[in-house]
């Protein structure tokens, strides 16, 4: 069976029998967020190297009701930027190409050159308790070509609970 | 093209992202970063919380960096702040803690009930030296959950806070 790398993360096991007793939803939706850091490569002067930038964040899951099937979006908001990715989730440690990827911030980038790759690097446990079943998750991602920008790596490390 | 224009606006980010905390001098070392505010009790309905989770920005300064209390947190929603005060460590505990509140929506408000805080969990997920042991002097990355009662300066509102955070 695909794993896809945000779903086998987020919702692993039974989220489809779990969801099946909720309120009425027509997407799965998980809201949170945490910060981008670790910026290397080409990414300066747009990010700083040593610089630590807050987010919120929206993901849906591929798979999950409602959500495309094979294909996970991750927004990603700083305040004054706002990115989009859709991406065909891989797993944990599997870097994969996004398959589209806009930013609006005092202008708007849509699938640039250089496309964005994004891997799963983990999903630290201790805040997210047996109470909280599939409903949350602490992720964290590594990017490469990140906002477009060609060689400028990133790392985002997010908290998220469904919404 | 566009690229240059992305590379003048960027780092306009880094002057208006530090304007949403209430610190606006430079901190020795607050944590930022974010998470998800959920778990509202059917109280928290008087206090315009949306049941629903909500995206966070949050800062966390603590008391131990500074040798002295209190701790603070700020969690800025997209329409508003809420800020908690605590007189001492916010270290984990079963017990639940009293501090003060501060919320700016429309408005300034002290909060007229005290809220009550439980640090659930407090955890180093990253550090500074690799080799060095995990105290929260060598965090460089931390994750908190926390319940808070009278959450929104609503009494009977509770509320829990995750948080992923890492020092600036």
């Amino acid at each position: 069976m695909k794993r896809n790398g945000i779903r086998t993360m987020v919702a692993s096991g039974a989220v489809g029998l779990a969801l099946a007793g909720t309120p009425v939803m027509a997407l799965t939706e998980f809201v949170g967020g945490g910060f981008l850091s670790d910026f290397s490569g080409a990414c300066a002067p747009s990010w700083p190297e040593n610089s630590v930038v807050q987010i919120t964040t929206r993901v849906r899951p591929a798979g999950d009701p409602g959500n495309e099937q094979d294909f996970s979006t991750v927004n990603i908001f700083t305040g004054t930027l706002a990115m989009h990715f859709r991406w065909r989730g891989q797993n944990p440690g599997v870097w994969g190409p996004v398959a589209n990827f806009s930013a609006i911030g005092n202008s708007f980038t849509s699938n640039p050159d250089t496309m964005p790759r994004i891997r799963v690097m983990g999903t630290p446990s201790g805040t997210t308790l047996g109470s909280d079943g599939d409903n949350a998750a602490h992720v964290v991602l590594e990017m490469q070509h990140f906002g477009g920008i060609s060689n400028c790596n990133a790392r985002a490390n997010v908290w998220l609970h469904r919404r | 093209m566009i690229r240059q224009i992305l590379k003048w606006a960027r780092p306009a980010l880094f002057f208006a992202v530090p304007l949403l905390a209430l610190g606006t001098t430079a901190a020795q070392a607050d944590f930022r970063g974010g998470g998800a505010v959920f778990g509202f009790s059917d109280a928290c309905s008087a206090g315009g919380h949306d049941q629903n989770a909500q995206g966070v920005r949050i800062r966390y300064s603590a008391s131990e960096f500074l040798g002295n209390p209190p701790s603070e947190m700020t969690v800025a929603f997209f329409t508003g702040t809420e800020h908690f005060t605590l007189w001492g460590p916010m270290g984990a505990g079963s017990d639940f803690l009293g501090s003060a509140g501060r919320q700016t929506f429309t408005r300034f408000v002290f909060y007229d009930n005290r809220p009550r805080m439980r640090i659930v969990q407090r955890n180093i997920t990253r550090r500074v030296n690799e080799s060095a042991p995990a105290t929260l002097q060598n965090a460089l990355e931390i994750q908190m959950r926390l319940r808070i009662q009278n959450f929104g300066n609503v009494s009977g509102c509770a509320a829990t806070i995750a948080a992923t955070l890492r020092r600036d």
